[in-house]
């Protein structure tokens, strides 16, 4: 679905003008943000956004900024070593002449291209000199959103990281661009934007619309549970949120105690129990 | 890079207004405050803000200052050599003399100086670089400085706040129950961002 026809969608759903050439209550550019907003945290709840990524890695640096060279970044899912030449390093190292080596071994053994995710506390319980090692790395790990760190710092020039990651999705601009998420939850976004859009006319609005945020969150958990289940089979370092298991009641009804809802059945008027 | 200022932009028309010049409820300036003061609440709520500082340290001297902003330690190096955590009462077991030794320095307390700077034991003799892995808060936000060097999913975090905060003010424009709402998809995303990059302070 392109972007002009999720907003058409979006403004018939607000009883807006879907042409957009009158503009209603809602600017364009509202329903533009609210859907980007709502790709934005599709992709956020099911990382279901990935691309990989060259990542030189230096002579003796073990910490790296990652937010800089790889603005999309949200979360490390998997890091291997690679060579100048891009490609994972095990199909250039002497020891990929062993039948036996591939990435099962390479894990079991702690020495192949894959980098195996660790703890700082770990890395200190390991080897107290390790930020000092200098060898081929073979573990890293990442604090925060751009703090990347390896172990043991590289010994020579040319290593590189090939790391994939969940990444964020292109904000959409154009009437011609389309949501990069799976077309089949295209519109899901819909149901992001719709309730979100409305919560200026007040929670009575709101109130309407909060199936319709219901059904998101369930596209979004459906998606996310794929993602997981592939990320598990990939042995990813990182799995979706499990959305099915957050407690979103509260999200998604009206509080009573608060108005319009304590204006229209104040407790004065209710009978009292017999 | 988030954009506050685009953020904030696009926020006028939620706030039933044509621009940030036109809201009546509220300023630009608040606005701006409750972006800077969802930083700071992401910041205590979830490990997200993490840098690395190196901090010289000269011989003889055993206190490290925290760089502002600073929310809680993680790792702590000198020149390569981990320095492990330890309070009080375990540098004093170790060494009854612990405040005037002098070496090789493998510890460093939090428990002395109050919450601005940590202290090394041994007192080093030479002088080195301490690098500092902390959780911390960016710099403020405000007008004259609206970018946040963060991933794209902060802005949907900052959005949520500054809207519940809007619209919880008394006044004309004061929708509670939408405030509440609001409340409710940040706990959504502080518990996302919990799982994704570990709890706070």
């Amino acid at each position: 679905m392109q972007f002009s026809e999720l907003q058409s969608r979006t403004l018939q759903r607000l009883d807006e003008d879907p042409t957009g050439a009158v503009v209603g209550y809602y600017t364009a550019q509202e329903v533009k943000d609210a859907l980007n907003d709502a790709q934005l945290l599709f992709c956020f709840l099911s990382l279901c956004l990935e691309t990989s990524a060259l990542f030189r890695l230096e002579t003796g640096v073990n910490f790296y900024p990652l937010l800089s060279p790889l603005p999309d970044f949200m979360l490390p899912l998997r890091v291997n070593l690679a060579t100048t030449a891009g490609s994972a390093a095990r199909h250039n190292d002497p020891r990929s002449n062993d039948p036996l080596f591939n990435d099962e071994t390479a894990i079991l053994s702690g020495s192949g291209g894959r980098l195996r995710p660790v703890r700082l506390a770990d890395l200190d319980a390991r080897d107290a000199n390790w930020l000092t090692k200098r060898e081929t790395p073979e573990r890293y790990g990442c604090l925060g959103f751009d703090l990347c760190y390896v172990s043991p710092a590289p010994d020579v020039e040319g290593y590189q990281a090939l790391i994939t990651y969940a990444r964020s999705p292109s904000v959409m601009v154009g009437d011609d661009d389309a949501p990069e998420i799976p077309e089949n939850y295209h519109a899901a976004l819909i149901d992001y934007a719709v309730p979100t859009l409305r919560t200026k006319e007040g929670a009575g609005e709101l109130s309407k619309e909060l199936d319709t945020l219901r059904r998101y969150l369930g596209a979004c958990g459906e998606l996310a549970g794929y993602v997981r289940t592939r990320s598990l089979a990939l042995r990813y370092d990182k799995l979706p949120f499990e959305i099915e298991r957050y407690d979103a009641s509260r999200l998604l009804q009206i509080r009573k105690d608060l108005p319009p809802w304590r204006k229209e059945v104040p407790s004065w008027s209710q009978s009292p129990a017999s | 890079v988030v954009s506050v200022s685009g953020i904030i932009t696009s926020l006028a028309a939620a706030l039933n207004a044509a621009s940030v010049a036109t809201l009546t409820s509220w300023s630009e300036t608040e606005l701006y405050q409750w972006a800077d003061e969802a930083v700071k609440r992401l910041a205590r709520a979830a490990g997200v803000f993490v840098t690395r500082t190196e901090i010289p340290i000269a011989a003889l001297d055993n206190t490290i200052p925290l760089p502002a902003g600073h929310t809680g330690t993680i790792h702590v190096s000198l020149d390569g050599a981990i320095l492990r955590p330890a309070n009080e009462s375990e540098l004093s077991a170790r060494d009854s003399d612990w405040e005037n030794a002098t070496g090789v320095v493998s510890r460093y307390t939090a428990d002395t100086n109050g919450l601005d700077s940590l202290r090394v034991y041994k007192t080093p003799t030479a002088d080195g670089t301490i690098a500092l892995i902390a959780r911390e808060h960016p710099a403020d936000l405000a007008a004259a400085s609206p970018n946040l060097a963060a991933p794209d999913p902060i802005g949907l975090y900052l959005r949520y706040l500054i809207l519940a905060e809007a619209r919880k003010r008394e006044g004309d424009e004061c929708m509670p129950d939408v405030a509440a709402h609001y409340q409710e998809r940040l706990k959504l995303l502080d518990t996302v961002m919990q799982a994704y990059w570990g709890g706070g302070q």
